[in-house]
């Protein structure tokens, strides 16, 4: 117990070094602490759905409303926290699905080589060749727009990263002499791939996954700002951003307001995935 | 191995790669649940006329024949009829192309007009206050989809200070010069319309730089890190020991090394830019492919969709060869025949 609280502690300790690693952890912290408890500590947490409330539409922020309101009343400030709810939901279930897919699919090529690599890495090199955005709209405009397809939609296009990164640590680990005796000694090609190469490709997956929460909310709040996505009245950042656009300037906060908290999430996450890299590369 | 033989290559090889993509998008485009005739026929249309659409669409037949087919039609440059606007998709895309085209290159022109020399700055003087600048703006650049770029600056440069136009390619009052590369500014520079090309370039801004600032962040820091490695290694010790000018030393001999790695991030940011051209499109009313491909998702438009995924795919991987080709030309030690092909 001891050596694992110094262990902690170093960590800490050079995790806190960078102070935009700092920065970043409270960014996230505070966003998520935020996320969780939103009906706990938004002002008014009926304003997340279709409520309406026209007296007040359109004020500016004020001590009332942080914020501000937005066309039909509501609060815009209850509705960011919601947003930023949906926008994590999706970033967790996005990489829970595609890192394992993508994982094996790439441990699989670089470990088993020859005719399997060839196939998979062709499939994912096509894959790859659609820019990302322009893959996850196309998918998106052939299906209804949901909350569940366009989580389906960020997946399809978001294993092949995964492929790529875990293909080419699988690949130069291959020749290892701990791989070669592990062989040797008869263990499977499961035992190999799980309990040998896996845990050396870990470190650089993690670091890729902190990076990505921010890329993944960065795409699917594109999808949302282009009508492909979560539909109103469930509060999604990129389509309130798409909504106020159109009452610039003088109903600024509209659409500033949600951009900025696009903003701030992903430096949030980008900050902390740097801090984390940092972290993890000390450590090997 | 020749340089020729190299392009030969790439160029097969994404010829392979380009077929995939046709297979996947048709294979998604047919396999997704929901009739795209009765889609854009709408639901009150008889079910004669939806009947007649599917068999003018080939859709009532065998999924491989409407591959073949379609295969067949886009090797003519028949790329099949919009659902959505009732014209081909080639002759949409011959349109809606170049436009983007023009505001993807104004795009990397600023990202490496910009990004490349902060990067050097930053890594001449490394740790001062214009490294921290330059590391602030990348912080920010990467952290905000060019969507809340590009209404943040809008909101500020067209609509408070009035710099720059809200939204468009050219003012109402002005007329596009005859078409030639399809490239409105090119054009305006061969007709030699100068008030034209002024109003296009006052236009062309604030899109351009929405959609270079997160390239402008990645490029800026990849420049410095390369170049604090450079100015660290034994040739540029040799030639601060002759005593060559700072200037001489940091252009000359420490950012061509540094600059590889930078070209290579360089054709990886070309799908970023691709992508996002449909967001500022969207918010500037920029009349490129990108609106005609968000209509076409948005009404459903099979033929559309379809089209433009291919034809956007095929510009990515073109560019990618261009770009494999200019690392080879800056690296001398690439041995081509050892690269990936």
């Amino acid at each position: 117990m001891g050596e694992f609280k110094t262990a902690l502690r170093r960590a800490w300790y050079r995790f806190s070094r960078n102070a935009g690693s700092v920065v970043g952890l409270a960014i996230v912290g505070v966003i998520v602490l935020a996320a969780l408890f939103a009906p706990l500590i938004t002002p008014f947490p009926g304003h997340a759905g279709g409520a309406l409330d026209i007296l007040n539409a359109n004020h500016p922020p004020d001590g009332r409303n942080l914020l501000g309101t937005d066309l039909v009343g509501r609060d815009l400030f209850t509705r960011i926290i919601y947003g930023y709810r949906l926008s994590l939901f999706m970033a967790v279930v996005v990489l829970a699905l595609t890192v394992p897919v993508g994982v094996a699919v790439g441990l699989a090529a670089g470990y088993a080589g020859g005719m399997t690599e060839a196939v998979l890495m062709r499939i994912t090199d096509v894959f790859l060749a659609v820019p990302p955005l322009v893959l996850a709209m196309a998918i998106m405009g052939l299906l209804p727009p949901s909350l569940i397809y366009g989580m389906m939609a960020v997946s399809l296009m978001w294993w092949p990263w995964y492929a790529r990164l875990a293909f080419s640590i699988a690949r130069s680990l291959r020749q290892e002499g701990y791989v070669t005796a592990a062989e040797v000694i008869g263990a499977s090609t499961w035992h190999v791939l799980l309990r040998e190469i896996l845990p050396n490709a870990m470190p650089s997956i993690l670091t890729k996954m902190t990076l990505d929460v921010g890329f993944v909310i960065l795409i699917a709040s594109s999808l949302s700002f282009l009508g492909l996505g979560v539909q109103p009245p469930t509060p999604d950042l990129g389509s309130m951003v798409a909504e106020g656009a159109g009452y610039l300037p003088d109903l600024w906060w509209l659409a500033v307001c949600p951009g900025v908290a696009i903003l701030l999430v992903i430096l949030g996450t980008n900050l902390l995935g740097d801090g984390i890299r940092d972290l993890l590369e000390a450590e090997r | 191995m020749s340089v020729w033989r190299f392009l030969a290559r790439r160029l097969v090889a994404s010829l392979f790669v380009l077929a995939g993509v046709s297979v996947l998008i048709f294979c998604l485009a047919r396999v997704i649940p929901g009739d795209p005739a009765r889609i854009a026929l709408g639901p009150n249309a008889e079910r004669e006329q939806v009947e007649a659409m599917r068999h003018e669409l080939w859709l009532d037949r065998p999924l491989a024949e409407q591959y073949v087919r379609f295969v067949g039609g886009a090797l003519r440059g028949d790329l099949g009829i919009s659902l959505y606007n009732h014209r081909p998709v080639m002759e949409t895309i011959r349109r809606t192309l170049p436009v983007t085209v023009e505001l993807i290159l104004a795009a990397a022109v600023l990202t490496a007009l910009i990004g490349v020399p902060m990067g050097i700055v930053a890594a001449r003087w490394r740790d001062g206050a214009i490294d921290n600048i330059t590391r602030l703006i990348s912080l920010l650049g990467a952290a905000a989809p060019s969507f809340v770029w590009a209404i943040l600056l809008m909101l500020g440069f067209a609509y408070t200070l009035q710099i720059f136009p809200i939204a468009g390619r050219l003012s109402e009052a002005m007329h596009a010069p005859p078409s030639v590369t399809g490239l409105l500014l090119v054009d305006c520079v061969i007709a030699g319309q100068w008030a034209v090309l002024g109003d296009g370039l006052r236009h062309i801004c604030l899109p351009a730089l929405a959609l270079s600032l997160s390239g402008i962040a990645q490029i800026a820091r990849m420049t410095r890190a390369n170049m604090v490695e450079v100015y660290d290694s034994a040739h540029i010790e040799l030639a601060r020991a002759f005593a060559f000018s700072e200037a001489s030393m940091a252009l000359k001999y420490a950012l061509r090394p540094a600059l590889i790695p930078t070209l290579t991030l360089f054709g990886l940011q070309i799908a970023a830019l691709l992508g996002n051209a449909f967001l500022v499109e969207a918010v500037f009313g920029y009349p490129g492919i990108a609106q005609f491909g968000v209509q076409a998702i948005l009404q459903k438009d099979l033929n559309g969709i379809v089209g433009c995924v291919l034809v956007i795919a095929a510009a990515f991987l073109a560019a990618n060869v261009a770009v494999d080709l200019a690392v080879a030309f800056v690296d001398p030690r690439i041995r081509l025949g050892a690269r990936r092909g």
